[in-house]
């Protein structure tokens, strides 16, 4: 229990009683005796201050008043506090927004039960790092259940849902009845796939995302089971998932992935899927791809060795390898490299932030010396002047803490609504708010620490004497000369100036990599292209016949429609991945199996190639009068030509990508076309060659693309596309309709967001460093007046001290550009897998942003440069 | 008479009250006023007990749980706050009793006889 302060009033009160009582027993009268007992005392006050001194929790009185000093002076100097605390608010801001990213992306774990003990299963072999479905049949059936309790895989596709008023391509997830149960998740209405719904031939059932279900059935709980419309035939609905069930990602539905497991052991279609396992609670990575290994042996019995053209040979058998990678690391690998260059930026920018508010912190502690001083000349202990530095910095940065939360909520606002980022939705939460807090604590302590520090090093009398009217020159000169704070300063804007160096660069080679980028000739012309596809499925579509006739139908109404151009269908878009065969070329040697070139092929409609607005570089083109009776007749890339026929004598050789020797299948070459960057502007063109849909022979069109070429705004055409389609086929959706130029774009969004946020950092960063360089310079100014006044009296020219100031400037910033050099050096690498075209080192880049750095911290000085060439020596020699 | 002048008295040794205190409580209990009284009156006038010290020191050992305090009645019927010695307190006295025994004894012995 605390005493109070009355209760030791009322007990020197008696005690001034007593006193005067035993006075009065002397003979004293009553008021006399009363008097001098309480001279006797002396200053009862003084007493109650030391009582109230050793009862109190003095540290919470001497914060309360520092926080009130504190806050009058921040009010007295707007400017100052506004500064200060933008300053944090920009730094905290950038900070949280990231970090919510980065939480949201890396740090949130999966939403399933013991997220740690899911892993995803790698297998690589030589055709590159896919599992495949006989290979997770092996395992599955060998596997120590010890160790991998539960298996499953899984693929997506897309399926074609006619709904009541519209059919519409959904993604589905094709998954193995283990599925649910290796991630544990529960469906929230019905129930999950039995073994029975996973074979062949089952009848149909599905299972609906929370998100369709909402959206296409309103949320009516009654759909679970009935039965809906998918690829032209009856699934029975048994179930929903909830809606934080989002695996794979994007998934409108999932259905039974009823692998023929005998078909698929015998090895000749393998089914490429995803392979995901649950690994028992306590194994860890390496006990379970020590598992795996073994399991790998069992593997690589069941694969057919080679006998004559069938079967695996030696070499691809002995090739394959199986690991596993934490499923969530699995799932963020493509984000990783971006997400910690965003962190790595913004730990530099907030080690910034830190830097310029410690520096506005010791500016300031500078031009209050002497009320420090005067303070401490009055008796208030160091600690106290200290510990009130360290409010007013705390109070700024608590300030600025609080500006940033605003700015953090709008920039996750903004970057929620743009859809280029390839970002989940971000959200503020409590990890990010705590996360907040923290760094604005940690960045008020950071920086409040050395004008603290400062302010306990330096001699009272002499600060009051510098500050003192009738200070000599000498000792003015002197002063110039000494000083901690002045060091301290100098040391934390090269230290600045490094930082924002580092940063600028690599934000230039990450500017860089995108202008380049985006300066690539795709080797088509996507402007006035309208892009959409096609799913032909179902057994209205079973033969290339039926496919065929859809197709040219709806090109012969297509190019009906009034501002159109050209318009075909390629099997693959630009942009858009495709699939690669192996192929043989006419009267060249035999290549052993496994060793035979591979090209990509793309059906194309002839009308492909002017919609697409492709170069022919010789030969002819494709023709509409080469049907399937007339000798087969092919276009190859550039790239193809290249490889397969360094000789030049193109044209007129036939290839075929049929193994059959009794109906070889032989095809012309009758053109070599530009390259077109299919796979993306960032990978080069890999060998193609495109075959004249009119001429296939297999059922080739289930997915298919469709370009058309417009005079005028080619989104205008959508709305008549999908009518048009619907009027042919009303089963039929039409889906992904974008203009090829918003394609393009969408392929290089990442880039333009890193490249545009890691170059605000780094602006905001220079910015920052400027200010810090003009601080420094404005306070080395103010504390040469005396000198400049004696030198410029002396006959110095005013250029002459301009370039002076200028020069101590250039000295900072060439320190500062060493260490951001060698910064950028150090770190670039890092930023590898995220250029293009441009080394990690690329000198232009180095050498632009060295000398735009140069050229700020110039700026900044011009200034204080000017103000000192300006001094009036007769008013400077008086200067203080 | 209390206003007796200041320069003749002795200056308490910094430490030392708190001891002189745990000794005036030691035959029992008393409040402010009568502590420093016994103070002044056992060494014969020549300790004046600063009032601006007491009671911090008072303070201070009631923070140590040394003494204990209790609002009482005085026998000339004021209420006043009576301080009495803990278990821990007679502990410390002792101790602070020896060994103030012991540093007088040394420096007496440093001093030797009488020199003037």
């Amino acid at each position: 229990m605390r005493r109070k302060d009355d209760d030791f009033a009322v007990e020197i009160e008696a005690h001034i009683r007593l006193e005067a009582d035993r006075l009065v027993e002397r003979g004293m009268k009553e008021e006399e005796a009363l008097a001098a007992a309480r001279r006797a005392f002396g200053n009862p006050t003084r007493s109650q201050e030391r009582f109230y001194d050793s009862r109190h929790w003095c540290w919470w009185d001497a914060l309360s008043q520092d926080l009130r000093i504190a806050t009058r002076l921040l009010r007295k100097t707007p400017g100052w506090t506004a500064v200060a605390a933008l300053t944090v608010a920009l730094g905290i801001g950038a900070t949280a927004a990231i970090f919510s990213i980065v939480n949201a992306v890396l740090l949130r774990p999966l939403p399933f039960p013991h997220p740690e003990q899911l892993y995803a299963v790698i297998e690589t072999m030589k055709l590159g790092d896919f599992a495949v479905a006989p290979d997770y049949l092996t395992m599955r059936d060998n596997r120590d259940g010890g160790t991998l309790p539960e298996m499953a895989a899984y693929d997506s596709a897309g399926v074609n849902f006619a709904g009541a008023d519209r059919a519409e391509r959904l993604v589905a997830a094709r998954v193995t009845a283990s599925f649910f149960p290796t991630l544990q998740a529960q469906p929230l209405r019905g129930r999950i796939f039995s073994p029975e719904d996973d074979r062949p031939g089952a009848d149909k059932v599905v299972l609906l995302s929370y998100g369709l279900w909402q959206r296409r059935f309103a949320g009516d709980p009654a759909i679970v089971g009935r039965k809906i419309r998918l690829d032209r035939s009856p699934a029975l609905v048994i179930g929903i998932m909830p809606r934080s069930f989002d695996f794979p990602k994007g998934s409108d539905l999932w259905i039974p992935l009823a692998l023929d497991e005998a078909q698929q052991r015998e090895r000749k279609a393998m089914l490429i899927v995803e392979m995901i396992a649950r690994a028992a609670p306590r194994a860890s990575v390496v006990e379970v791809n020590r598992h795996l290994e073994r399991l790998m042996a069992s593997v690589k019995n069941e694969y057919p060795r080679q006998s004559g053209s069938k079967g695996y040979t030696k070499d691809f058998v002995q090739s394959l390898r199986a690991r596993v990678r934490p499923l969530q690391e699995e799932l963020t690998g493509d984000m990783r490299p971006a997400l910690l260059l965003f962190s790595g930026a913004v730990g530099l920018m907030l080690l910034i932030v830190c830097f310029t508010v410690a520096n506005l912190m010791l500016a300031r502690a500078t031009t209050r010396r002497r009320e420090i001083a005067v303070r401490a000349a009055l008796g208030s202990p160091r600690l106290r002047i200290a510990s009130h530095l360290l409010t007013e910095s705390l109070l700024v940065s608590l300030l600025g803490g609080a500006l940033g939360l605003v700015l953090v909520i709008t920039v996750i606002a903004v970057l929620n609504s743009s859809k280029e980022t390839g970002l989940p939705q971000v959200s503020i939460d409590r990890a990010t708010a705590a996360f907040a807090a923290v760094v604005t604590v940690l960045t008020g302590l950071a920086f409040g620490i050395a004008p603290a520090l400062g302010s306990l090093g330096f001699g009272v009398r002499e600060a009051l004497e510098s500050e003192s009217r009738r200070a000599s020159i000498s000792s003015a000169l002197r002063l110039s000369s000494r000083s901690g704070l002045r060091r301290m300063r100098q040391a934390l804007v090269v230290a600045q100036l490094g930082l924002s160096l580092t940063l600028l660069i690599g934000a230039g080679l990450l500017a860089k990599s995108f202008y380049r980028l985006r300066g690539t000739d795709p080797g088509f012309r996507p402007e006035n292209m309208l892009t959409a596809r096609l799913n032909l499925t179902g057994a209205s579509y079973d033969t290339v016949e039926r496919q065929r006739g859809f197709i040219q139908e709806l090109l012969r109404r297509i190019s009906g429609l009034p501002g159109v151009e050209a318009a075909g269908i390629g099997e693959l878009l630009p942009i858009i991945s495709g699939n690669s065969m192996n192929f043989r070329i006419e009267n060249e040697p035999h290549v052993p199996r496994g060793q035979e070139p591979r090209t990509m092929v793309v059906d194309a409609s002839p009308g492909y190639f002017p919609a697409l607005g492709a170069r022919l570089i010789q030969g002819r083109w494709l023709s509409e009068r080469e049907t399937a009776e007339a000798p087969l007749a092919v276009l190859v890339n550039e790239t193809f030509a290249r490889k397969f026929f360094p000789g030049g004598d193109v044209l007129g050789r036939r290839i075929s990508t049929k193994a059959d020797e009794d109906d070889p299948g032989w095809a012309e070459i009758v053109g070599i076309l530009g390259d077109v960057r299919a796979r993306g502007l960032d990978r080069d063109a890999t060998p193609t060659v495109y075959v004249n849909f009119l001429q296939e022979k297999h059922a080739a069109f289930g997915s298919t693309a469709l370009l058309i070429r417009t005079t005028s705004d080619p989104l205008g055409l959508v709305l008549p596309l999908e009518k048009l389609v619907a009027s042919i086929d009303r089963d039929e959706p039409l889906f992904n309709a974008k203009t090829m130029e918003q394609r393009l774009s969408d392929s290089l969004g990442s880039r333009r967001f890193d490249a545009a946020l890691t170059g605000s950092f780094a602006l905001i960063a220079v910015f920052l460093a400027s200010i810090g360089v003009y601080g420094v310079m404005s306070y080395l100014v103010t504390l040469r007046t005396s000198e400049l006044g004696i030198r410029l009296a002396l006959g110095a020219r005013r250029v002459q001290v301009l370039s002076m100031i200028l020069r101590e400037g250039a000295v900072l910033a060439l320190i500062g550009a060493a260490l951001g050099l060698g910064g950028a050096l150090a770190l670039s690498r890092y930023l590898a897998t995220l250029l293009y075209g441009v080394g990690t080192r690329d000198p232009a880049t180095f050498a632009v942003a060295a000398l735009a750095l140069v050229a700020a911290v110039l700026a900044a000085c011009a200034i204080p440069g000017r103000r000192a060439a300006n001094v009036e020596p007769a008013i400077a020699l008086r200067h203080d | 008479m209390p206003t007796q002048k200041q320069t003749d008295r002795l200056t308490l040794l910094q430490g030392t009250l708190d001891l002189l205190i745990l000794r005036t409580l030691a035959p029992g209990a008393q409040h402010g006023q009568g502590i420093a009284r016994a103070i002044q009156e056992t060494s014969e006038d020549e300790l004046l007990v600063e009032h601006g010290a007491l009671y911090p020191a008072l303070q201070r050992l009631e923070a140590r749980k040394w003494i204990a305090a209790q609002w009482g009645v005085s026998g000339n019927n004021r209420r006043a706050r009576f301080y009495t010695l803990t278990k821990a307190g007679r502990k410390q006295l002792a101790v602070e009793t020896s060994r103030w025994r012991r540093l007088a004894g040394a420096i007496g012995r440093v001093l030797g006889p009488e020199i003037a």
